[in-house]
């Protein structure tokens, strides 16, 4: 199944840092990833069209990106611009792909995109059998109730679904060590008995690795897994965050586990990638992307296009 | 049929007709159902795992409803009663709702939730939660009061592309038994006159429309010919033909079980004003509960729900027959 070369996985990463840290630059909403690309760059590398994706809405448009979407409607949604795919009816940052095998988030609430995905695990289980979801989350959203509840629906039907837990330590300010009780947020779902993995969330091969085997074990019918991918937050929960809540120190800490640096290293040892290519590479992808994104947002006048008259709706078996 | 059977006849016969169909809901297994809601489904489809028994789970079981119905599935929800759909309001009512906003129509989530409401022999869980489902836009509400609505709204709301609440009144569910022809649509946001009459309009909804047709018949024995308007749709809400109606008539009774702050009393006179550059030419009068939770003593249940007499008394308030009265 696995197509996507760890080179490839590289490039991933370097992309969506790129789009990020451009919208970083350009949009004082936006939802800062860096730091966490191990995670949603590696949980849904290796997924078919036919599967669904359900990411976190940290690195939403990366997945997206990843799946074949243009940057610049990817930007033109973000900003709600002529261009956008919900023309301006919906925000392009944590919805930016919808469609039956990728759901997204359809308000502010967070947890009910868990169910939205352990549902479309359902259709999957009753209709293509060897399809599988991925369903990403953060450590904040482990604590709705609505995420348990779908745990447990899963594990009850075998749903052919793995949860991604995307630990980036922080719930807007609430660290997760004070508000997840017990040990590992992980041990919420061995509880259900459902088959969980705690891994360095900063080690995109790690985290390859693990979901890669839980949607082996999903597409076989052996039910849903949990993978509790640690990692961290380098910016703030959005552009404005003052950080009262942390300190510098813990910051420099995490940076020294850079998960793009990281391959990067593994791949230039091995010959895979010239340091110095590495490096031009890199600035050709946030060059690209900040025009993307510049650009994106100079057509902030633009109307974005007229509501559709009912549009034929492609419905997937 | 009984309101009932024709509500599981019409998700048997779309469960025959399109296997993207499926059941979920407590209890709904071998046991049947809650109050026989899911009656005989289980030994047809439970083996094909399209009857879910599920958990205390109500925000996830309309929550995967939601999911699966983006996916491609048309799930129905056996909510057993309304009360708990205020479980289930941000996955069916705020995103479920907005979904085909939100995507231009290129996602929909077609999915019905089934939830039992109104006063009746079950004692307890009355509550409809109408208001607070209307307050959703997108968001389609239908409440049966004959068996061949019961069948072809169900029809109707699994057919919708689009979140459907089906509420069931519970003194209605097993009460008179009907033909129904499976044939016969009847679309969602469609209201219909039960009884003809000239004098003034009753306009309500499920329980509401039974006694309404009762109050009609102690008033026609008075010389005052009331007319009966189903409202069976509350959202969309057919106020064009409460409109027609009570120009007709020339005074409107509206009549609900729900609470008064808001619901479909307070929609359907919303829509009535909107566009009320002129006097609306008919009186209007609203029947509705206090604004308490309903009370659970038979006496106080009684009290907080109109009644026949309540109806009819109302009906002569607004409009008091002038017996040998000598026009020009």
């Amino acid at each position: 199944m696995t197509t996507v070369t760890e080179r490839a996985l590289w490039e991933a990463m370097v992309e969506a840092r790129a789009f990020d840290q451009a919208m970083c630059r350009h949009n004082g909403h936006w939802h800062e990833a860096r730091g966490e690309e191990a995670v949603f760059v590696g949980a849904y590398a290796d997924l078919g069209p036919g599967d669904v994706v359900a990411p976190h809405f940290r690195g939403t448009c990366a997945v997206a990106l990843q799946r074949g979407a243009s940057p610049d409607v990817l930007a033109a949604g973000v900003f709600g611009t002529g261009g956008s795919r919900s023309g301006g009816h919906w925000r392009g940052d944590i919805c930016p792909a919808p469609g039956p095998r990728s759901i997204g988030m359809f308000s502010g609430s967070l947890g009910t995109s868990v169910a939205y995905a352990t549902g479309a695990a359902l259709h999957l289980s009753r209709t293509t059998p060897g399809a599988a979801a991925v369903c990403g989350f953060g450590d904040g959203t482990a604590n709705s109730g609505i995420v348990a509840e779908s745990l447990n629906l899963a594990a009850m039907l075998a749903l052919p679904i793995v949860y991604v837990c995307q630990d980036n330590q922080y719930a807007t300010s609430l660290p997760s060590a004070v508000a997840l009780a017990g040990e590992r947020v992980s041990d919420r779902a061995r509880a259900l008995s459902i088959t969980a993995h705690d891994i360095d969330g900063n080690d995109v091969l790690a985290v390859r690795a693990a979901v890669g085997t839980a949607v082996e074990r999903a597409r076989a019918g052996g039910g849903p897994s949990f993978v509790h991918a640690l990692t961290y937050r380098m910016g703030g929960h959005y552009m404005n965050d003052p950080e009262t809540y942390r300190t510098p120190e813990e910051v420099a800490a995490w940076a020294e586990r850079d998960p793009i640096a990281r391959l990067q290293e593994v791949l230039v040892a091995r010959g895979e990638l010239d340091a110095t290519d590495a490096d031009a590479r890199i600035a050709q992808a946030h060059a690209r992307m900040d025009a993307v994104v510049a650009q994106a947002k100079a057509r902030g006048e633009d109307p974005p296009a007229p509501p559709l008259a009912r549009t034929p709706r492609t419905r997937p078996r | 049929m009984t309101m009932s059977e024709a509500i599981v006849a019409a998700i048997s016969d779309a469960m025959t007709e399109d296997d993207t169909v499926y059941l979920m809901g407590q209890d709904i297994g071998v046991f049947g159902g809650p109050m026989q809601s899911a009656k005989g489904l289980w030994d047809t489809f439970g083996g094909q795992g399209r009857v879910i028994d599920a958990p205390i789970s109500e925000a996830a079981m309309v929550g995967t409803a939601v999911g699966a119905a983006m996916a491609g599935s048309r799930p129905v929800v056996d909510l057993m009663f309304a009360e708990f759909l205020a479980l289930t309001m941000t996955p069916l009512g705020l995103e479920g709702a907005s979904i085909a906003f939100r995507t231009r129509g290129a996602v929909t989530a077609p999915l019905v939730v089934r939830a039992k409401c109104g006063i009746g022999p079950h004692r307890g869980h009355a509550e409809s939660c109408a208001g607070m489902l209307l307050s959703f836009p997108g968001l389609k509400v239908a409440m049966p009061t004959t068996p061949q609505d019961a069948y072809s709204l169900t029809r109707a709301a699994i057919r919708d592309d689009n979140p459907v609440v089906l509420l069931e009144h519970m003194s209605l569910l097993h009460g008179a038994r009907a033909e129904v022809d499976r044939t016969v649509e009847v679309p969602l946001g469609a209201a219909v006159v039960r009884r003809e009459g000239a004098d003034l309009t009753i306009a309500g909804s499920g329980l509401m429309v039974q006694r309404a047709l009762r109050a009609a018949a102690e008033l026609a024995r008075d010389g005052l010919e009331a007319e009966v308007v189903d409202l069976r749709s509350l959202a969309p809400l057919d106020a064009g033909l409460v409109r027609r109606s009570a120009e007709r008539t020339g005074a409107l009774l509206v009549v609900e079980e729900s609470w008064p702050g808001s619901g479909p009393a307070a929609a359907l006179c919303a829509a009535l004003l909107q566009d009320a550059t002129v006097p609306l030419g008919f009186a209007v009068r609203l029947l509705q509960p206090p604004p308490t939770p309903v009370p659970f003593a038979a006496s106080l249940e009684a009290a907080f729900v109109p009644s026949v007499a309540d109806i009819a008394g109302a009906a002569r308030a607004l409009r008091l027959p002038v017996k040998g009265a000598v026009t020009a």
